[in-house]
């Protein structure tokens, strides 16, 4: 579902920033692929790639079989995308986003998907109010709506959990089990271990970057005791 | 989904977010709300001043000519007196001491208000120039030569073109301005809020081109910009005819305009918000924030007021053709010319064509050669812009 090859961006300055070197990884079908590392590391960038809101300077990247480079709006129209920066248009309500964004992913009944979403994430109490009046937490479960308004096989998290509350947290945990379970490919970014370990079935530690370790959070786990331990050394060792 | 119908729902959303700001609403409509308050203030003031000139002292005289005007007043018996006085015998004391061969006349203060003119008129004409014309014919005086002096406001017969050259002159004057200053609003809230909110990304992974995303913001900043204009002018249009009052005996009836001239006014406007729309969206985007955006759109508000004041100097100087060539001048004075049908359609395609042809090259230029995602997202600005942006 997320092939990626060689990727590189380039920031330019003096001297120019390699933000990204050659990365590569792959997520599959049903499974929820971490991408690991420190602040600073590359994740955001490379992710941004991804869903073609940078363009590459190098190597190739594939999700759901569109190129990022030459089918950017096929990836985007495969693709549900949630960061901490993702924000709502504030004076929307959460039905009018719902409707408005199913209109832009062309789906074939924007206001019977939106209905559907809004009844699944338990909306619907604030689904008429605006979008700036809302607590963190209902943002937060509509802008998940959102994500999946045009029902994307592959889904880019970067930091989803990052701000919200415990509760809120959870929920949304929940939300990407589910989300594996309907077979979705997940590219899950984060630097929260505990996340890591519960929710990813494979990992790749990005440093300065470069992919440092591509392996399974099984493993990492055998190997160092929690993947906490494994992300320190591997990037220590790196 | 056809292209257009895309962008025509791109448009609506974006302005429906538009329209729920208050502070571009307040901006929008102030001007609306501006007129017929002026307008309001104006005649509470104009009555005010009638009321005053109730009490003022009114000038009665006997002269030794026809016309009292050029004598001074040492030919001219003066007699102060008051509307309200002037029925207490001021009159009939004044003739008692007129000398032989002196004829009477009165000199009505200064009756500039149509109200003092109509007071003037009842009071003095109607009934005490009988009772002077008597006693002045009795005393000798030349009944022929004993009309009364003409009062200083001129009956305006059909107040019509007058009222069209104001409101032509305050639409060549404010249609303009209000166009740029309503279209900046929405641009800011459109572009920059965006990126200060975070929300871009929620629009930049949406599949749709990002040129459409580009056009649905221009055109909405401009429908905004074009719908306060209008408003704009529908105030105007109501408040000078309503003040008109002011200045003509009657109330001025203009009939609305017909659909050839509002099909004029609205491409006019629509063109030139446009063109300011582009103009405000390739400035802004070296803004981060609101605050950035202020100071960046005034290196576009103030270069674009110019030709608009530019516009009403050529109106007022009849010169209206020498600015056709001149975007937002020739707003102005094809404005001015449409109210008053006095609209040359070929000027009309120049200034259309011309608005939208900049627009178009602006535009086009720009993303051709920085992308539509510059506009959306910001450009990557060198210091000198971050800091002439007023970045801290």
């Amino acid at each position: 579902m997320i092939e990626v090859d060689a990727l590189v961006k380039v920031y330019p300055g003096h001297p120019p920033v390699r933000a990204v070197d050659g990365v590569s990884f792959e997520a599959r079908r049903g499974e929820v692929f971490g991408l690991l590392g420190a602040n600073g590391a590359g994740k955001t960038t490379t992710l941004r790639m991804l869903v073609t809101l940078l363009s590459p300077d190098g190597g190739t990247a594939r999700v759901n079989g569109h190129d990022v480079r030459t089918a950017p709006e096929a990836v985007r129209g495969s693709v549900g995308y949630l960061s901490v920066t993702t924000g709502l248009y504030e004076r929307l309500t959460p039905r009018e986003m719902l409707v408005s964004f199913g209109r832009m992913q062309q789906i074939a009944d924007p206001v019977g998907r939106a209905e559907q979403l809004i009844a699944r994430f338990g909306i619907g109490a604030f689904a008429d109010q605006r979008c700036g009046r809302l607590s963190t937490g209902m943002k937060q479960k509509v802008s998940i709506a959102r994500a999946l308004v045009h029902d994307p096989p592959v889904l880019i998290l970067d930091e989803p959990t990052v701000g919200l509350d415990v509760l809120v947290a959870q929920t949304f945990l929940e939300f990407v089990e589910t989300a594996r379970e309907e077979g979705r490919a997940v590219l899950y970014s984060t630097h929260i271990m505990s996340e890591v370990e519960r929710l990813c079935d494979r990992v790749a530690i990005i440093h300065e970057g470069r992919i440092v370790a591509a392996t399974s959070v099984a493993a990492l786990v055998a190997e160092h005791g929690t993947v906490e331990k494994g992300f320190v050394a591997t990037v220590n060792g790196a | 989904m056809s292209s257009l119908v895309a962008l025509l729902h791109a448009t609506r959303i974006e302005l429906l977010r538009t329209l729920r700001d208050g502070s571009t609403l307040l901006m929008m409509g102030f001007p609306v709300l501006l007129y017929p308050a002026m307008i309001w203030g104006l005649t509470q003031a104009g009555l005010y001043i009638d009321e005053a000139r109730d009490r003022e002292t009114l000038v009665l005289g006997v002269a030794d000519g026809v016309d009292t005007e050029g004598l001074g007043d040492d030919k001219v018996q003066i007699v102060p007196a008051t509307l309200e006085t002037l029925d207490a015998g001021d009159v009939d004391a004044l003739l008692a001491g007129a000398g032989d061969g002196l004829e009477l006349h009165y000199r009505a203060g200064s009756p500039r208000s149509r109200r003092t003119r109509r007071v003037v008129e009842d009071r003095i004409e109607a009934r005490n120039t009988e009772r002077v014309d008597a006693a002045a014919v009795e005393k000798g005086a030349d009944a022929a030569l004993l009309a009364p002096l003409e009062v200083d406001v001129d009956a305006i017969d059909d107040a019509t073109p007058l009222v069209q050259f104001l409101i032509g002159l305050f639409a060549c004057a404010f249609v303009p301005m209000s166009i740029i200053v309503s279209t900046y609003s929405p641009v800011v809230e459109l572009f920059v809020a965006e990126r200060e909110r975070g929300s871009i990304e929620t629009t930049l992974c949406a599949p749709i081109p990002r040129s459409r995303i580009v056009y649905a913001r221009v055109l909405a900043a401009a429908l905004l910009g074009s719908l306060a204009a209008l408003g704009n002018l529908g105030a105007l249009w109501i408040t000078v005819l309503h003040g008109a009052v002011l200045v003509v005996e009657d109330p001025v009836s203009l009939p609305f305009p017909g659909p050839v001239v509002l099909g004029t006014i609205l491409a006019l406007v629509l063109s030139a918000a446009l063109l300011v729309a582009v103009l405000m969206s390739v400035a802004l985007s070296a803004a981060r924030t609101h605050r950035e955006g202020q100071t960046l759109a005034n290196f576009v508000l103030l270069p674009l007021i110019v030709p608009s004041m530019a516009g009403m100097l050529a109106v007022i100087s009849e010169s209206s053709r020498d600015v056709l060539f001149v975007p937002i001048a020739h707003t102005g004075t094809l404005l001015y010319a449409a109210i008053r049908h006095e609209l040359v359609a070929t000027d009309l395609f120049v200034a259309v064509g011309l608005d939208l042809a900049l627009a178009a090259l602006v535009l086009g230029g720009w993303m051709a050669t920085l992308g539509p995602t510059s506009l959306i997202e910001g450009i990557q600005r060198p210091a000198w812009l971050a800091r002439l942006a007023g970045e801290s």
